[in-house]
């Protein structure tokens, strides 16, 4: 729990040490991130729920969570919030044109 | 090793597990973290996954208790529960990317897009005397939200974002509770 905390508050404070972005940038970009990292995640999960009914952990050489998890981080979170920060830059200049 | 000895263990021991990347710890609280944008609310964030994790986690220790360990811990359970909580995140994914306005995929008659939203909504600017724009900072519970969000005032994009972090601390504490499951 106090872990826990303690990495959220490293997280919730991560965007704001870029002083180049506005308060709204920082916010819709964390609201996205969350958004596209939930979502995409969720499908995730049920997908690996579904390979876990299947047996597919008896096929890897390591344990399944680790490798879910491992991806969930590559494939959904990191490129959830390069893809929103990008979104949100691009949509910041195209205000300003 | 005495009962007091064994807290200051499991204290460590827990503090260690925090740290590492796993389905029930920092890479899940990433998104409710990031989302609220904000450290004192990231802290929230943390703390209400971990409270209801914690109610499930003496839940099944009853149960454990109960000798229905053998059950809980199939891997076929296991999967129903990854599905259960997958589902759980994604339906937080689509309601918090609803209310900002973004769109994963739109219907059509040639089927189901998967489509970005051309232009983003615009955020609006908080006016800082306005107090009504600061039902979130003024402590609005996830529980309050629920009638704002029936009322006509939620087709207001602006109240939409004021209501985001409530919200997302109720989808967070929901996913704590059903993450653990699957332990």
């Amino acid at each position: 729990m106090i872990m826990l905390g303690i990495i959220g508050g490293f997280f919730g404070t991560f965007l704001r040490w870029t002083h180049s972005l506005t308060p709204e940038e920082i916010k819709r970009i964390g609201a996205q991130t969350a958004g596209r990292t939930l979502f995409f995640g969720g499908l995730l999960f049920t997908v690996a729920g579904v390979g876990m009914l299947l047996g597919l952990e008896r096929y890897l050489p390591v344990d399944y969570g680790y490798v879910l998890i491992g991806l969930f981080m590559i494939i959904v979170a990191i490129p959830a919030l390069v893809y929103s920060w990008k979104e949100v830059l691009a949509a910041g200049k195209d205000k300003l044109i | 090793m005495g009962p007091l000895e064994a807290l200051v263990y499991s204290f460590l021991f827990g503090l260690l597990h925090g740290i590492l990347p796993d389905e029930h710890t920092w890479p899940i609280t990433f998104s409710y973290a990031i989302g609220s944008a904000s450290g004192k609310e990231g802290v929230k964030a943390g703390l209400y996954f971990s409270t209801a994790f914690t109610v499930q986690r003496m839940l099944i220790s009853e149960l454990a208790y109960l000798a229905l360990t053998p059950f809980l811990l199939s891997p076929d359970i296991n999967g129903i529960v990854y599905g259960v909580v997958g589902l759980a995140m994604s339906g937080a994914g689509l309601l918090v990317l609803k209310k900002i306005g973004i769109r994963i995929f739109t219907f059509s008659r040639s089927g189901m897009n998967w489509q970005r939203q051309g232009r983003l909504p615009q955020h609006p600017v908080l006016n800082p005397l306005d107090r009504s724009q600061h039902l979130h900072r003024d402590g609005l519970s996830f529980m309050d939200s629920l009638p704002v969000l029936a009322s006509a005032d939620y087709r207001s994009l602006s109240t939409r974002w004021r209501l985001l972090p409530c919200l997302a601390h109720g989808w967070d504490s929901y996913q704590g509770y059903c993450s653990d499951w699957g332990q």
